[in-house]
C-alpha cells in the first residue's frame, strides 16, 4: 500500500514535473532567510519571487541542486540522517523544513543540540530557522564547541567583519589559513594524515566528524591522544577529547597537553632558564624589572575586568527639579525630645538640601528624631528659605568657614543621644537610619556606626574605610558590586566616611571635629581614630544603604587646590595619629611549617631507615626544559627538626625577613601525636624565639602522600578519645607565651574541615576545652583546601570563626605555552604563576573573615616524579607584587589582630613551596616578602 | 596676587646629573609632583648624560626649552653661581625677569662669604637643611629650611645576589666618592668600625660593603687592601637610580661616620626604605636622625687641617667617637630584633617628616606665600605668555 507522507513530512519529491503544490510549498521553504540570497540568484539565474527558479531547482536530481545556504553541508546532512536520502528527499528543504525545529545539525560547525543545550532561548521555542539565521549572521552565541567568534574575531583583527564571523570563516578565512579555534588548525591535520583530504574544508568536516572521535591531534597545541591519556574520565567516557577539552575541560582548568608536537610547530618556548643543579638563578635586571611590571600589570588588568563587569540596579532617588516650590513638601515630625538628631552641612546646593530632606521625610526613621541644617553661609539667597520649613532647625553661619566649623557649630547644638552626620548630596534608603539606630543600640562599645555608601547609579563608593600609616585613605570596595559578599557582614573599621556616619553624641570629648582639619577633608577620619584612641570602636553596618553624589561639594574648587588641601590634612593626620595608623595596620605573616624533617620509626619501616623529606627532595629531575628541579637547600642545609640548633636558625630567619611565626601541621594519627619531636624541642626551649600555632592535618597517611584512602599507612580516627587527645595537645601547645593569638585566643586550625565527621561538635568541644584551660576562647580556621575550596563554606555553619586560602589549590591556572619534555614518559601539569596569582587575586570578597595567603611557588615532582605539578613562571618579583596584593585585601577586610597574611610555606621542600633559601633563588623570596612589608609600614 | 596654580614654577639645575646636587634636585620634583604643582625643568648646562630611566620618569615631559617667568629654583652651589647664570642667559633666558631662589648645598658650619655674596643675586635662598640655615645665617645669608625628601621611587628592586653581597651576612654600607675630599666623608673610619667588629667576634657573619664613586681614580691604600679583604666588598661601578635604591636596600645598616653633611641623603634615603641607619650625630642628618630612630654616634668637635676641606680656615667639625659605634651596634648585632624595631620607628619618622608630602608641603606653602607676596610676580608676569606653550598652566 502506498503511503502518503505526514503532514508535517516533506511530500516526497520527483523527477516528474513538480505539482503547482509542490512549487508553492518549495518556494515558501526557499523563501527562508537560511537561503543565501546571492548563493540562490548565482546558482539559479533568478530572484526567489520568480518561481521559475524554484521549477528550475527541482527539476535537477537532489544531489546536484546547488547548496543554497553557506551554512548546509549538504554531504554531512545526508551523512547524518541517512532516511532523507533513502526517501529521496533533498536534505535542505528538510532542514529548513523539519530538520532545524528538531535540532538537527546543518553543518559540522553548527551544532543545534550544543546550541539549544547552551541557551535554551536563543532558538526560539519551537527552536526557529529564523532565529537560527540571525543568531548566526550576528554571532549572538557559539554555533559549536568548535567554533570559537570571540577568538576568530581578535584573530582577523582589522579585518574583522561587523557580524557574521561563522559565514566569513567558512566563505573566506579557512581557505585563507584560519582556524576555528585556537587548538584546530585544518591544514596542519591534512598534513599530518595520509587519510585526510587536503582541501581545508574537507580536512576540517574529517576532524570533526572522525578524527577528533579517533583521539587524532588536532593541531600542533592539542593532542587527542595525551589528552585521554591523561584524563582517565575523559577516556572511560569516549567522548572526543577537543570537543570534552572545548566545552569542559578548558573550564575545569585540564591541561592542553602538546609537548610531544610542540617542537615540530613553532618550536618551544622555554619556560624557565636552565639552571645547573646547586647553581645559582641568575639576576638580570632588565628581567626583574619585566616580571614585576607584567605581575602589575596582570592585576591590574584584572581589576579593570571586575570593575567593568559590575553590574547594578540604580536605587530609587528622590531628587528636586523645583526646590522652591519643593519646600513645602517637606514633612518634618515636631519632636519634643529626639534621640536622634540628623546634622546636615549644606553650601548653596538646594536643589541636593531639598531632596535629602524630601528623603528624610518620606521615610523617616521610627526614633524620635529632629533634622538640624548647618547652612554654612551660602551665597544663593533662596537657601535662606529653608529656615520656613517646619520642624526644621535652620542654623546659619554668619560667614563662611567651611564644612568643619559648620559641623561643630551644629553638633553644639544637637540633642540626641545619636548624632546622623549627613552630607546633603547623601540620601539615607528605606530603613537605613533606623539599622544604624539600632547598631549603637545593641552595643554600648560601638561609638560610630557607617553605612553602606551607593553612587547614585547604584555602584557601591564605600564599605568602610582605612588608612594606611602615611595617612592616606582608601574606601574599601569603591566601584565594587555592592552586593558582594565581603561587603555585606558588618565589620570593625578604622573609620566611615563623614558623609553618612551616625555617632554616640557622649563619646565625643568635646567639639565634633578638630578644626587642625578646617576647612575640610580627614576630619571624619581623626574623629574616628580619636574614638578608637578613647577605647571605642567604629563599625560600618552592611545592611544600611546611603546613596552619595561623593564630590558635588567640591567640584567648583580646582582638583589640584584639592589634591593639596588634602595632602596637607593627611600630613597632620599622620603627624598626630602616626604611631596609632602603624598599630592599626600592622599585619602579621604566618607561613605553613611542615615539621617532618626529622626520621621516625614509622617512616623508617616505610620508606626505608632514615627517610624524611629530604630524601625525594634530593632525587627530584628536571621534567622538561627549563624546569627548575631539585630545589636544594642553601643557608640552613638539610637541617634535622629535632635539633634546637635548626629550629633557632629557622625562627632567626623567619624574624629577620618579617615573619611573625609558623603554622607547623600537627599530626594525630591511630590515636597519637606524630611528627611531634620538633615542637616538643621548642616548647622545652624558650630561648627559641619560634611564635606557632597549630594546623591539624586531618588526613591519613597514604603511600600517594594525597591524604586519600588508596594504601593506606596510618589512619585519621575521629573517635572521643581521639578528638580529646589532639584538644589536649593543642590546649597545651598554646598555654607557651610564643603561641600565637587573635585578641588572646588562639589560633588553631583544621585542614581538612569537610572530613571531620561532625564539625559543629568538634568546634564545640574545642571551645569548651580552651575554656576549661583558662583561655578566652579559641579561633577556629579552617583551611580552604581540597574539598573545601569554592564550596563558599561559612565557617559560622561548620562552627569556626574564619578560613584562610590555600594558594595554589582550587584556583590554578594552566600554562598555555608550550615545553619540550626532556624526562621520558613524563606526563605532569604544568601551571603558569602569574596567571594564577592573578586568579586568586580576583576572588570575590566573602561575607566572613577570611585570611588571605600567598605561595611562593609549588612543585610536588620530588613526591611525583613522572606526574608532577610544577608552575611556570614562579618569579620572586611576581611574588612581591602578589604579597603587595594580598596586603590591601587583607587592609581591605580585616582589623585588629585578625590581619593575618599566611604564607604556603615555609618549608614544603618537596613541594617546592618553601621561603627558605635554596641553591637557585637564595634568600630572594623571603626579601621579595620583606620588601613588600616594608612598602606597607608607610604607604 | 596671582593663586600658585597661574604661576610658572621651573628647577633649574643638572636634573640628569648622577651626584648630590642632582639628587636634591629631583628630590623637589618628586615633591612638587606629589603635591599637584605643575612645574617645568631646565638642564642649565646639559652635561651630564641621560641614560638614567628614573630620571626621565621624573623630568619626563617637564623639560624646558626655554625658561618662562614667574618663580625659578635653582638647585646649584655657590661656586657654579656665576656660571650657572652666565649660561642661564647666554641661552636665551632672562634671569632678571623672575622671581629666583637659589637652593646651595654646603658641608660645614660657617657658609663661604665669598659665595655668600653671590647668593645675593637671587631673591631667595632655600636651605636643605636646618645646618645649612645656620652655616648660612653664619655668613648672613637667610634662608628658608625646606630640606629634601628621602622617599625612594616605588616598585621592584634588585636583590642582595645581584650585588654579590652576602646573603646570611649583617650587611655594612658606606658610600663615598674617592674623587671628593675623602677626609668628610670619613671611610677609614668605617673600616675601623668593621675591623673592630670583627675582632670581638671573628667568627660573626658581618659584611662591609663600600660603595665607591669615581673609583676610576687612583684610590688610597687603604681601599686597595679593603680590596683584598674577602668580609668587604668594594663596588665601584657606577650604579643607576634603581641600584642605588636596591643596594641601600640590601644593607642592614648603612653606616656614615662623616666630620660633616649638609644633609645626608645616604642615611635618610636607607632609614625611608626601612634600614637601619648608623651615622654621626651631628650635622644636616640630625634633621631626621634622632637617638629613638636610629644610632647616633656621639663625637667631638675638632679644627679643620689645612686644606682639609674647601674654605676649611676656622672651621669645626666633628670626630666620631669609633668605639661608641661599636657599642651602639654591638646590641643589635646580637639582638637583631631591636635593630629592626629602630628602623622601623626611623622609616615611619623620615617618610613623615622628610617625604614627598612633607617636602612638597613645605615647597607649596612657600611658594603660596612668594605668590601673595613678591611684587615680581604680579601680573604680566604671572601671565607669562612662555607658559602656556610650555603646558605649564593649570586649568582653573
Amino acid at each position: 500500500m502506498a503511503t502518503s507522507p505526514k503532514p508535517a513530512a516533506p511530500a516526497a519529491p520527483t523527477l516528474d514535473r513538480p505539482s503547482r503544490d509542490e512549487l508553492m510549498r518549495v518556494h515558501r521553504i526557499l523563501c527562508s532567510p537560511f537561503v543565501d540570497e546571492d548563493l540562490f540568484r548565482a546558482a539559479l539565474d533568478g530572484g526567489r519571487g520568480d518561481i521559475g527558479t524554484v521549477g528550475r531547482y527541482l527539476s535537477l536530481p537532489v544531489l546536484k541542486r546547488p547548496v543554497l545556504s553557506v551554512y548546509f553541508d549538504r554531504e554531512f546532512y545526508a551523512a547524518h540522517n541517512p532516511e532523507i536520502l533513502r526517501l529521496r528527499h533533498d536534505p535542505l528543504l528538510h532542514f529548513i523544513e523539519t530538520g532545524a525545529a528538531e535540532l538537527r545539525a546543518p553543518h559540522p560547525l553548527i551544532d543545534l543540540g550544543y546550541i539549544a543545550g547552551e541557551d535554551p532561548a536563543i532558538l526560539g521555542r519551537p527552536p526557529s530557522i529564523a532565529a537560527l539565521t540571525d543568531m548566526l549572521d550576528y554571532d549572538l552565541a557559539k554555533p559549536s564547541p568548535y567554533f570559537d567568534p570571540a577568538w576568530y574575531g581578535e584573530e582577523l583583527g582589522r579585518d574583522a567583519p561587523a557580524h557574521g564571523l561563522l559565514r566569513h570563516f567558512l566563505t573566506i578565512g579557512l581557505a585563507a589559513g584560519g582556524r576555528p579555534n585556537r587548538w584546530l588548525d585544518p591544514r596542519w591535520y591534512a598534513a599530518q594524515n595520509d587519510d585526510v583530504p587536503d582541501d581545508p574544508y574537507a580536512a576540517l568536516r574529517h576532524f570533526l566528524t572522525i578524527g577528533d572521535f579517533e583521539a587524532r591531534a588536532a593541531g600542533p597545541a592539542f593532542d587527542g591522544k595525551l589528552y585521554r591519556r591523561r584524563y582517565v574520565d575523559v577516556s572511560d567516557a569516549r567522548v572526543p577529547p577537543l570537543r570534552h577539552y572545548l566545552t569542559n575541560g578548558r573550564e575545569e582548568g585540564r591541561q592542553v597537553p602538546r609537548e610531544r608536537l610542540a617542537p615540530v610547530a613553532a618550536g618551544p618556548a622555554t619556560p624557565g632558564r636552565v639552571v645547573a643543579v646547586g647553581e645559582r638563578v641568575a639576576v638580570e635586571p632588565e628581567v626583574a624589572l619585566a616580571d614585576f611590571a607584567a605581575m602589575r600589570l596582570l592585576l591590574e588588568e584584572a581589576r579593570q575586568e571586575r570593575k567593568d563587569a559590575v553590574r547594578v540596579r540604580r536605587p530609587h532617588v528622590v531628587t528636586s527639579a523645583a526646590p522652591l516650590a519643593d519646600l513645602a513638601r517637606i514633612a518634618l515630625p515636631a519632636v519634643v525630645a529626639p534621640r536622634l538628631s540628623i546634622l546636615i552641612p549644606a553650601y548653596n546646593e538646594l536643589d541636593h538640601t531639598v531632596a535629602c530632606l524630601l528623603a528624610i521625610g518620606a521615610a523617616p526613621p521610627a526614633t524620635a528624631f529632629e533634622v538640624v541644617l548647618a547652612d554654612d553661609c551660602s551665597t544663593d539667597p533662596d537657601m535662606a528659605r529653608l529656615a520656613g520649613v517646619a520642624n526644621l532647625v535652620y542654623l546659619r553661619q554668619p560667614e563662611n568657614g567651611g564644612f568643619v566649623r559648620a559641623c561643630n557649630m551644629a553638633f553644639a547644638r544637637c540633642r540626641g543621644d545619636y548624632v546622623l552626620l549627613l552630607n546633603n548630596d547623601a540620601q539615607p534608603l528605606v530603613g537605613a537610619i533606623d539599622r544604624m539606630v539600632a547598631a549603637l543600640d545593641e552595643d554600648a562599645t560601638i561609638a560610630a556606626v557607617g553605612p553602606k555608601l551607593l553612587y547614585p547609579d547604584g555602584r557601591l563608593q564605600e564599605a568602610g574605610c582605612y588608612i594606611r600609616p602615611n595617612g592616606e585613605s582608601e574606601m574599601v570596595g569603591l566601584f565594587a558590586d555592592p552586593a558582594e559578599g565581603g561587603f555585606c557582614r558588618d565589620r570593625d573599621v578604622t573609620y566611615c566616611s563623614g558623609a553618612a556616619l551616625m555617632l554616640r553624641r557622649r563619646c565625643v570629648d568635646g567639639a565634633l571635629f578638630d578644626e587642625a582639619y578646617a576647612p575640610a577633608y580627614c576630619e571624619d577620619a581623626d574623629l574616628c581614630l580619636r574614638l578608637l584612641a578613647a577605647g571605642h570602636r567604629v563599625r560600618y553596618v552592611h545592611d544600611a544603604a546611603v546613596v552619595h553624589h561623593l564630590s558635588v561639594s567640591t567640584n567648583r574648587q580646582t582638583q589640584a587646590r584639592k589634591l593639596r588641601h588634602i595632602a596637607r590634612n593627611q600630613q597632620t593626620l599622620a603627624d598626630r595619629w602616626g604611631e596609632t595608623l602603624a598599630r592599626l595596620d600592622a599585619i602579621r605573616p604566618i607561613a605553613f611549617y611542615l615539621p617532618q624533617f626529622h626520621a621516625t620509626a614509622e617512616n623508617d619501616l616505610w620508606w626505608g631507615a632514615g627517610f624524611t623529606e629530604w630524601t625525594n627532595v634530593v632525587k627530584a629531575r628536571p621534567s622538561y626544559e627549563g624546569h627548575y628541579q631539585p630545589h636544594l637547600p642553601a643557608d640552613l642545609g638539610f637541617y634535622d627538626l629535632r635539633t634546637a640548633e635548626a629550629l633557632t636558625r629557622q625562627a632567626t630567619l623567619a624574624r629577620r625577613y618579617g615573619i611573625e611565626g609558623f603554622c607547623v601541621y600537627y599530626y594525630n594519627l591511630g590515636g597519637r601525636r606524630i611528627l611531634g619531636a620538633p615542637l616538643e624541642m621548642v616548647r622545652a626551649t624558650p630561648a627559641i624565639p619560634f611564635n606557632w600555632c597549630l594546623c591539624w592535618a586531618n588526613e591519613n597517611w597514604t603511600k600517594h602522600w594525597d591524604g586519600g584512602t588508596r594504601e593506606i599507612m596510618l589512619e585519621q580516627r575521629y573517635d572521643d578519645a581521639t578528638l580529646a587527645g589532639i584538644l589536649a595537645d593543642a590546649v597545651a601547645d598554646a598555654r607557651d607565651p610564643r603561641y600565637l593569638r587573635v585578641d588572646g585566643r588562639p589560633l588553631f586550625l583544621v585542614y581538612r574541615p569537610l572530613m571531620l565527621p561532625d564539625p559543629k561538635a568538634f568546634a564545640a568541644l574545642a571551645r569548651a576545652a580552651f575554656a576549661g584551660a583558662g583561655f578566652p576562647g579559641v579561633q577556629l580556621v579552617y583551611v580552604e583546601g581540597m574539598e573545601a575550596v569554592d564550596k563558599k563554606l561559612r565557617p559560622v555553619d561548620i562552627g569556626f570563626d574564619a578560613c584562610v586560602e590555600f594558594p595554589p589549590h582550587g584556583r590554578a591556572v594552566a600554562a598555555d605555552t608550550s615545553a619540550l619534555i626532556v624526562k621520558d614518559g613524563w606526563s605532569g601539569y604544568r601551571y603558569d604563576y602569574p596567571h594564577t596569582v592573578s586568579a586568586f587575586c580576583k576572588r570575590a570578597s566573602v561575607p566572613y573573615a577570611r585570611y588571605p595567603a600567598v605561595f611562593p611557588s609549588w612543585d610536588n615532582t620530588p613526591r611525583q616524579p613522572m606526574r608532577g605539578t610544577s608552575f611556570d613562571g614562579a618569579t620572586p618579583e611576581a611574588f612581591r607584587v602578589y604579597v603587595e596584593e594580598k596586603i590591601e585585601e587583607v587592609r581591605r577586610f580585616l582589623v585588629g589582630d585578625e590581619r593575618l597574611l599566611f604564607v604556603n610555606a615555609w618549608n614544603e621542600w618537596a613541594e617546592g613551596a618553601h621561603l627558605e633559601p635554596d641553591t637557585g633563588f637564595g634568600h630572594r623570596w623571603l626579601e621579595a616578602m620583606r620588601d613588600a612589608l616594608a612598602v606597607a609600614r608607610w604607604a | 596676587m596671582p593663586p600658585l596654580d597661574d604661576i610658572a614654577v621651573s628647577f633649574i639645575g643638572h636634573p640628569f646629573a648622577p651626584i648630590g646636587m642632582g639628587e636634591q634636585l629631583r628630590s623637589h620634583l618628586a615633591a612638587c609632583a606629589r603635591l599637584h604643582v605643575e612645574f617645568g625643568v631646565y638642564d642649565v648646562f646639559r652635561y651630564a648624560q641621560r641614560a638614567d630611566p628614573a630620571h626621565f620618569a621624573l623630568v619626563g615631559e617637564r623639560e624646558l626649552a626655554a625658561v618662562p617667568r614667574g618663580i625659578r629654583v635653582f638647585h646649584v652651589n655657590g661656586d657654579e653661581v656665576d656660571s650657572v647664570i652666565a649660561a642661564f642667559e647666554t641661552r636665551g633666558n632672562s634671569f632678571a625677569d623672575g622671581y629666583n631662589i637659589v637652593v646651595p648645598a654646603w658641608e660645614l658650619p660657617a657658609y663661604p662669604r665669598e659665595w655668600a655674596a653671590r647668593l645675593a643675586r637671587f631673591d631667595e635662598v632655600w636651605a636643605i637643611s636646618r645646618f645649612v640655615q645656620t652655616s648660612l645665617a653664619s655668613a648672613g645669608v637667610a634662608s628658608h629650611v625646606v630640606g629634601q625628601s628621602v622617599e625612594t621611587a616605588p616598585g621592584a628592586l634588585l636583590p642582595r645576589r645581584h650585588f654579590g653581597i652576602r646573603e646570611s651576612a649583617f650587611v655594612l654600607l658606606h658610600f663615598f666618592d674617592l674623587s671628593s675630599y675623602a677626609s668628610r666623608k670619613n671611610p677609614s673610619a668605617v673600616l675601623e668600625l668593621a675591623r673592630r667588629l670583627r675582632a670581638e667576634s671573628p667568627l660573626r657573619d658581618l659584611q662591609l660593603v663600600l660603595k665607591v664613586k669615581n673609583g676610576e681614580q687612583p684610590a688610597p691604600a687603604w681601599a686597595d687592601e679593603a680590596r683584598r679583604d674577602s668580609h668587604i666588598l668594594v663596588m665601584d661601578a657606577p650604579l643607576d637610580s634603581l641600584g642605588v635604591r636596591s643596594l641601600l636596600n640590601a644593607c642592614d645598616c648603612f653606616v656614615s661616620l662623616h666630620r660633616a653633611e649638609g644633609f645626608g641623603r645616604g642615611l635618610g634615603e636607607a632609614m625611608a626604605l626601612g634600614r637601619l641607619a648608623l651615622g654621626t650625630f651631628w650635622s644636616g642628618n640630625l634633621d631626621f636622625m634622632t637617638e629613638r630612630n636610629s644610632l647616633a654616634v656621639r663625637h667631638t668637635m675638632v679644627k679643620l687641617k689645612r686644606e682639609e676641606y674647601p674654605h676649611w680656615r676656622g672651621q669645626s667639625w666633628a670626630e666620631p667617637d669609633v668605639a661608641h659605634a661599636c657599642a651602639l651596634l654591638r646590641p643589635v648585632l646580637n639582638d637583631p630584633d631591636r635593630g629592626r624595631a629602630i628602623a622601623a620607628r626611623g622609616q615611619a619618622e623620615v617618610l613623615r617628616g622628610h617625604g614627598d608630602r612633607a617636602v612638597g608641603l613645605r615647597i607649596v606653602e612657600r611658594l603660596q606665600d612668594i605668590a601673595q607676596t613678591s611684587g615680581k610676580l604680579t601680573p604680566p608676569m604671572a601671565k607669562a605668555p612662555a607658559r602656556s606653550r610650555r603646558g605649564l598652566a593649570v586649568a582653573g
